[in-house]
Protein backbone atom coordinates (compact mmCIF):
# COMPACT_ATOMS: atom_id res chain seq x y z
CA UNK A 1 0.00 0.00 0.00
CA UNK A 2 2.76 2.21 1.08
CA UNK A 3 4.79 1.85 -2.16
CA UNK A 4 1.63 1.95 -3.95
CA UNK A 5 1.28 5.49 -2.33
CA UNK A 6 5.01 6.80 -2.89
CA UNK A 7 4.76 7.24 -6.41
CA UNK A 8 2.22 9.38 -6.98
CA UNK A 9 3.20 11.55 -3.76
CA UNK A 10 6.89 11.63 -5.47
CA UNK A 11 5.55 12.80 -8.81
CA UNK A 12 3.20 15.61 -6.82
CA UNK A 13 6.16 16.68 -4.88
CA UNK A 14 8.10 16.96 -7.84
CA UNK A 15 5.13 18.76 -10.25
CA UNK A 16 5.00 21.38 -7.07
CA UNK A 17 8.49 22.12 -7.35
CA UNK A 18 8.58 22.31 -11.00
CA UNK A 19 5.54 24.68 -11.01
CA UNK A 20 7.74 27.09 -8.08
CA UNK A 21 10.62 27.07 -10.05
CA UNK A 22 8.69 28.06 -13.15
CA UNK A 23 7.14 31.01 -11.48
CA UNK A 24 10.33 32.36 -10.10
CA UNK A 25 12.12 32.07 -13.26
CA UNK A 26 9.50 34.25 -14.65
CA UNK A 27 9.61 36.70 -12.36
CA UNK A 28 13.66 36.86 -12.89
CA UNK A 29 12.92 37.26 -16.28
CA UNK A 30 10.40 39.70 -15.62
CA UNK A 31 12.89 41.60 -13.36
CA UNK A 32 15.46 41.80 -15.89
CA UNK A 33 13.32 42.73 -18.91
CA UNK A 34 11.74 45.84 -16.51
CA UNK A 35 15.67 46.82 -15.36
CA UNK A 36 16.87 46.12 -19.48
CA UNK A 37 13.89 48.46 -20.24
CA UNK A 38 15.13 51.19 -17.65
CA UNK A 39 18.66 51.13 -18.93
CA UNK A 40 17.97 51.90 -22.06
CA UNK A 41 15.56 54.17 -21.63
CA UNK A 42 18.60 56.04 -19.82
CA UNK A 43 20.21 56.61 -22.29
CA UNK A 44 17.48 58.28 -24.03
CA UNK A 45 17.35 60.59 -20.97
CA UNK A 46 21.34 61.67 -21.32
CA UNK A 47 20.30 62.56 -25.05
CA UNK A 48 17.29 64.95 -24.18
CA UNK A 49 19.18 66.44 -21.35
CA UNK A 50 21.84 67.44 -23.86
CA UNK A 51 19.72 68.91 -26.11
CA UNK A 52 17.75 70.56 -23.54
CA UNK A 53 20.57 71.87 -22.44
CA UNK A 54 21.66 73.71 -25.91
CA UNK A 55 17.67 74.88 -26.36
CA UNK A 56 18.17 76.70 -23.27
CA UNK A 57 21.49 78.10 -24.07
CA UNK A 58 19.46 79.00 -27.34
CA UNK A 59 16.67 80.85 -25.88
CA UNK A 60 18.37 82.97 -23.58
CA UNK A 61 20.12 84.47 -27.43
CA UNK A 62 16.53 84.70 -28.42
CA UNK A 63 15.84 86.94 -25.41
CA UNK A 64 18.13 89.74 -26.35
CA UNK A 65 16.90 89.56 -30.42
CA UNK A 66 13.29 90.06 -29.12
CA UNK A 67 12.08 90.04 -33.09
CA UNK A 68 8.54 88.00 -33.83
CA UNK A 69 10.31 85.65 -35.00
CA UNK A 70 12.84 84.81 -32.31
CA UNK A 71 9.78 84.94 -30.22
CA UNK A 72 8.25 82.62 -31.66
CA UNK A 73 11.27 80.06 -31.88
CA UNK A 74 11.52 80.88 -28.40
CA UNK A 75 7.84 79.86 -27.36
CA UNK A 76 8.42 76.23 -29.36
CA UNK A 77 11.86 75.64 -27.68
CA UNK A 78 10.38 76.02 -24.06
CA UNK A 79 7.35 73.72 -25.13
CA UNK A 80 9.67 71.18 -26.10
CA UNK A 81 12.49 71.95 -23.12
CA UNK A 82 8.86 71.57 -21.36
CA UNK A 83 8.03 68.27 -22.69
CA UNK A 84 11.98 66.63 -22.15
CA UNK A 85 12.28 67.91 -18.06
CA UNK A 86 8.64 66.29 -17.68
CA UNK A 87 10.14 63.02 -19.06
CA UNK A 88 13.44 63.48 -17.01
CA UNK A 89 11.17 63.84 -14.05
CA UNK A 90 8.87 61.08 -14.56
CA UNK A 91 11.96 58.97 -14.91
CA UNK A 92 13.64 59.95 -11.57
CA UNK A 93 10.48 59.14 -10.04
CA UNK A 94 10.34 55.90 -11.05
CA UNK A 95 13.95 55.46 -9.79
CA UNK A 96 12.85 56.41 -6.88
CA UNK A 97 9.77 54.08 -6.33
CA UNK A 98 10.85 50.59 -7.74
CA UNK A 99 12.20 48.55 -5.29
CA UNK A 100 12.96 44.84 -6.40
CA UNK A 101 10.19 42.24 -5.79
CA UNK A 102 12.17 40.07 -3.67
CA UNK A 103 9.96 40.14 -0.21
CA UNK A 104 6.50 39.66 -2.43
CA UNK A 105 5.15 36.85 -3.40
CA UNK A 106 5.51 35.13 -6.64
CA UNK A 107 2.27 35.97 -8.08
CA UNK A 108 2.47 39.66 -6.50
CA UNK A 109 5.75 40.21 -7.85
CA UNK A 110 4.77 39.38 -11.23
CA UNK A 111 1.97 41.73 -11.38
CA UNK A 112 4.07 44.33 -9.63
CA UNK A 113 6.74 43.68 -12.58
CA UNK A 114 4.42 44.11 -15.03
CA UNK A 115 2.92 47.59 -14.01
CA UNK A 116 6.96 48.87 -13.73
CA UNK A 117 7.54 47.69 -16.96
CA UNK A 118 4.00 49.31 -18.32
CA UNK A 119 5.35 52.26 -16.63
CA UNK A 120 8.84 52.35 -18.12
CA UNK A 121 7.65 51.46 -21.62
CA UNK A 122 5.44 54.85 -21.02
CA UNK A 123 8.82 57.14 -20.01
CA UNK A 124 11.08 55.12 -22.98
CA UNK A 125 7.87 56.32 -25.16
CA UNK A 126 7.62 59.78 -23.47
CA UNK A 127 11.47 60.25 -23.89
CA UNK A 128 11.41 59.60 -27.93
CA UNK A 129 8.55 61.63 -28.45
CA UNK A 130 10.54 64.27 -26.72
CA UNK A 131 13.57 63.70 -28.91
CA UNK A 132 11.30 63.65 -32.31
CA UNK A 133 9.96 66.71 -30.96
CA UNK A 134 13.49 68.26 -30.66
CA UNK A 135 15.02 67.28 -34.44
CA UNK A 136 11.94 69.10 -35.49
CA UNK A 137 13.16 72.14 -34.01
CA UNK A 138 17.14 71.55 -34.95
CA UNK A 139 18.69 73.73 -37.12
CA UNK B 1 73.72 25.89 -29.31
CA UNK B 2 72.24 28.08 -32.64
CA UNK B 3 68.86 26.90 -31.53
CA UNK B 4 69.42 28.22 -28.14
CA UNK B 5 70.55 31.51 -28.91
CA UNK B 6 67.44 31.46 -30.99
CA UNK B 7 64.94 30.36 -28.27
CA UNK B 8 66.55 33.34 -25.72
CA UNK B 9 66.37 35.90 -28.81
CA UNK B 10 62.79 35.51 -29.50
CA UNK B 11 62.32 35.37 -25.45
CA UNK B 12 63.68 38.98 -25.00
CA UNK B 13 61.46 39.73 -27.93
CA UNK B 14 58.65 39.09 -26.62
CA UNK B 15 59.62 40.22 -23.59
CA UNK B 16 60.54 43.94 -24.90
CA UNK B 17 56.98 43.61 -26.85
CA UNK B 18 55.03 43.39 -23.79
CA UNK B 19 53.18 46.78 -22.12
CA UNK B 20 55.91 48.60 -20.24
CA UNK B 21 53.81 49.02 -17.35
CA UNK B 22 56.08 52.22 -16.30
CA UNK B 23 55.16 53.95 -19.24
CA UNK B 24 53.34 57.02 -18.90
CA UNK B 25 49.28 56.96 -19.38
CA UNK B 26 48.40 58.41 -22.24
CA UNK B 27 46.10 61.90 -22.01
CA UNK B 28 42.95 61.11 -23.39
CA UNK B 29 40.59 63.43 -25.51
CA UNK B 30 41.20 65.53 -28.64
CA UNK B 31 44.10 67.80 -28.49
CA UNK B 32 45.00 70.96 -30.24
CA UNK B 33 48.04 73.18 -31.04
CA UNK B 34 49.09 76.39 -29.43
CA UNK B 35 50.91 79.16 -31.72
CA UNK B 36 54.04 78.60 -29.97
CA UNK B 37 53.90 74.70 -31.21
CA UNK B 38 52.33 73.56 -27.59
CA UNK B 39 49.93 71.02 -27.17
CA UNK B 40 46.65 71.74 -26.02
CA UNK B 41 44.74 68.53 -24.61
CA UNK B 42 41.28 68.59 -23.41
CA UNK B 43 40.75 69.03 -19.55
CA UNK B 44 38.14 69.05 -17.30
CA UNK B 45 35.91 72.21 -16.87
CA UNK B 46 35.33 74.13 -13.58
CA UNK B 47 32.71 72.96 -11.48
CA UNK B 48 31.49 73.49 -8.29
CA UNK B 49 28.46 70.94 -6.42
CA UNK B 50 27.79 70.23 -2.68
CA UNK B 51 28.61 66.92 -0.84
CA UNK B 52 27.09 64.26 1.45
CA UNK B 53 27.99 66.76 4.48
CA UNK B 54 26.62 70.03 2.74
CA UNK B 55 30.40 71.17 1.88
CA UNK B 56 31.13 72.67 -1.46
CA UNK B 57 32.97 70.49 -3.80
CA UNK B 58 34.72 72.03 -6.87
CA UNK B 59 38.46 71.55 -8.63
CA UNK B 60 40.28 73.10 -5.65
CA UNK B 61 39.23 70.22 -3.92
CA UNK B 62 41.21 67.71 -5.83
CA UNK B 63 44.01 70.58 -6.24
CA UNK B 64 47.45 68.66 -5.98
CA UNK B 65 45.56 65.38 -6.30
CA UNK B 66 44.38 62.41 -8.97
CA UNK B 67 40.94 61.27 -8.29
CA UNK B 68 38.85 58.34 -9.62
CA UNK B 69 34.66 59.85 -10.99
CA UNK B 70 31.72 57.99 -11.64
CA UNK B 71 28.20 58.66 -11.88
CA UNK B 72 25.34 56.98 -10.14
CA UNK B 73 22.29 57.57 -8.31
CA UNK B 74 21.31 55.94 -5.02
CA UNK B 75 18.23 54.20 -6.25
CA UNK B 76 20.17 52.36 -9.25
CA UNK B 77 18.96 48.89 -9.42
CA UNK B 78 21.62 47.48 -11.98
CA UNK B 79 24.50 49.11 -12.89
CA UNK B 80 25.46 51.05 -10.17
CA UNK B 81 25.30 48.24 -7.62
CA UNK B 82 28.31 46.80 -9.32
CA UNK B 83 29.88 50.13 -9.79
CA UNK B 84 29.76 50.60 -6.47
CA UNK B 85 31.20 46.81 -5.36
CA UNK B 86 34.17 47.91 -7.52
CA UNK B 87 34.56 51.25 -6.12
CA UNK B 88 34.61 50.17 -2.96
CA UNK B 89 37.40 48.33 -3.67
CA UNK B 90 39.34 50.63 -5.71
CA UNK B 91 39.19 52.86 -2.33
CA UNK B 92 40.16 50.23 0.33
CA UNK B 93 43.24 49.65 -2.28
CA UNK B 94 44.27 53.57 -1.76
CA UNK B 95 42.18 54.32 1.62
CA UNK B 96 45.89 55.53 3.18
CA UNK B 97 47.28 57.28 0.13
CA UNK B 98 46.39 60.70 0.68
CA UNK B 99 47.38 61.65 -2.90
CA UNK B 100 44.14 60.04 -4.08
CA UNK B 101 40.64 60.54 -4.11
CA UNK B 102 37.10 59.81 -5.10
CA UNK B 103 34.17 61.69 -6.45
CA UNK B 104 31.01 60.22 -7.33
CA UNK B 105 28.19 62.18 -8.41
CA UNK B 106 24.35 61.75 -8.45
CA UNK B 107 22.32 62.19 -11.39
CA UNK B 108 18.99 61.97 -9.34
CA UNK B 109 19.17 65.42 -8.33
CA UNK B 110 15.42 65.02 -7.91
CA UNK B 111 16.10 62.74 -4.93
CA UNK B 112 19.41 61.73 -4.11
CA UNK B 113 19.72 65.13 -1.84
CA UNK B 114 22.64 65.89 0.39
CA UNK B 115 20.58 64.04 3.75
CA UNK B 116 19.91 61.23 1.16
CA UNK B 117 23.83 61.57 0.13
CA UNK B 118 24.51 61.26 3.91
CA UNK B 119 22.44 58.16 4.66
CA UNK B 120 24.25 56.63 1.45
CA UNK B 121 27.27 57.36 3.17
CA UNK B 122 26.83 56.56 6.51
CA UNK B 123 25.38 52.85 5.05
CA UNK B 124 28.87 52.42 2.86
CA UNK B 125 30.86 53.30 5.80
CA UNK B 126 33.36 54.98 4.19
CA UNK B 127 35.82 57.96 5.29
CA UNK B 128 33.44 61.05 3.32
CA UNK B 129 36.41 63.01 3.25
CA UNK B 130 38.09 60.70 0.82
CA UNK B 131 34.75 59.42 -1.12
CA UNK B 132 32.52 62.37 -1.84
CA UNK B 133 29.47 62.41 -2.81
CA UNK B 134 27.50 64.72 -4.83
CA UNK B 135 24.70 66.35 -5.98
CA UNK B 136 23.55 69.71 -7.44
CA UNK B 137 21.60 71.33 -10.47
CA UNK B 138 20.69 68.70 -12.90
CA UNK B 139 21.79 70.11 -16.12
CA UNK B 140 25.58 70.95 -14.27
CA UNK B 141 25.34 67.44 -13.20
CA UNK B 142 24.65 66.11 -16.96
CA UNK B 143 27.20 68.82 -18.17
CA UNK B 144 30.44 67.77 -16.53
CA UNK B 145 29.00 64.15 -17.70
CA UNK B 146 29.20 65.01 -20.97
CA UNK B 147 32.78 66.74 -20.41
CA UNK B 148 34.67 63.42 -18.85
CA UNK B 149 32.24 60.98 -21.20
CA UNK B 150 33.31 62.90 -24.72
CA UNK B 151 36.71 62.85 -23.72
CA UNK B 152 36.87 58.93 -22.21
CA UNK B 153 35.28 56.80 -25.03
CA UNK B 154 36.50 53.63 -26.25
CA UNK B 155 35.69 55.11 -29.43
CA UNK B 156 38.11 58.62 -30.33
CA UNK B 157 35.42 59.06 -33.38
CA UNK B 158 32.01 58.45 -31.72
CA UNK B 159 30.67 61.56 -30.73
CA UNK B 160 30.81 60.39 -26.55
CA UNK B 161 28.74 62.09 -23.96
CA UNK B 162 27.06 60.42 -20.51
CA UNK B 163 25.48 57.10 -21.05
CA UNK B 164 24.72 55.44 -18.12
CA UNK B 165 27.59 53.27 -18.73
CA UNK B 166 28.86 52.64 -15.17
CA UNK B 167 31.94 53.48 -16.64
CA UNK B 168 34.59 55.22 -13.61
CA UNK B 169 37.33 57.62 -14.68
CA UNK B 170 40.94 58.38 -13.74
CA UNK B 171 41.90 62.52 -13.58
CA UNK B 172 45.32 63.23 -13.27
CA UNK B 173 46.46 66.79 -11.46
CA UNK B 174 46.34 68.90 -14.13
CA UNK B 175 42.79 67.60 -14.85
CA UNK B 176 43.62 65.84 -17.54
CA UNK B 177 41.62 62.39 -18.23
CA UNK B 178 44.12 59.51 -18.67
CA UNK B 179 42.15 56.36 -18.20
CA UNK B 180 38.49 54.38 -17.56
CA UNK B 181 37.33 51.08 -17.15
CA UNK B 182 33.96 49.89 -16.87
CA UNK B 183 33.15 49.59 -13.55
CA UNK B 184 30.35 46.82 -13.61
CA UNK B 185 33.40 44.07 -14.55
CA UNK B 186 35.91 43.30 -11.58
CA UNK B 187 38.51 42.30 -14.46
CA UNK B 188 38.39 45.73 -15.64
CA UNK B 189 38.59 47.21 -12.41
CA UNK B 190 41.56 45.50 -11.27
CA UNK B 191 43.55 46.76 -14.32
CA UNK B 192 41.87 50.61 -13.83
CA UNK B 193 43.49 49.93 -10.47
CA UNK B 194 46.85 49.26 -11.77
CA UNK B 195 46.69 52.39 -14.06
CA UNK B 196 46.42 54.45 -10.57
CA UNK B 197 49.43 52.89 -9.34
CA UNK B 198 51.17 53.95 -13.07
CA UNK B 199 49.87 57.58 -12.57
CA UNK B 200 50.61 57.91 -8.78
CA UNK B 201 54.34 56.93 -9.77
CA UNK B 202 54.49 59.13 -12.93
CA UNK B 203 52.73 62.46 -10.66
CA UNK B 204 54.50 61.71 -7.58
CA UNK B 205 57.67 60.15 -8.30
CA UNK B 206 59.44 61.26 -4.95
CA UNK B 207 56.67 60.10 -3.07
CA UNK B 208 55.60 56.23 -1.64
Amino acid sequence: MRTFLLFPLAFFCLSLFTVACDDRAKVQLLQKETEDLHDDAMKGMSVINRVARNFKKEVAELDSIGTTAALERKAALLTVIEQMEKAENDMMSWMAEYKAPDSLSTADAVQYLQDQYQKMQKNQADIKAAMHAAKSLAK
Amino acid sequence: MYKQVCFFALILLIAACGPNVDAPLPILGERDVAPNGDTIYRSIPNFAFVDQDSQLVNNATFDGKIYAVDFFFIHCPTICPKVKANGLRIYQKFLNDDRFMLLSHSIDTKNDTVAALKRHVDKLNIDAKKWRFVTGARDSIFGIADDYFSIAKENPDAPGGFDHSGRIILVDKNRHVRAFCNGTDAEDTDRFIRDIERLLKEQFPANK
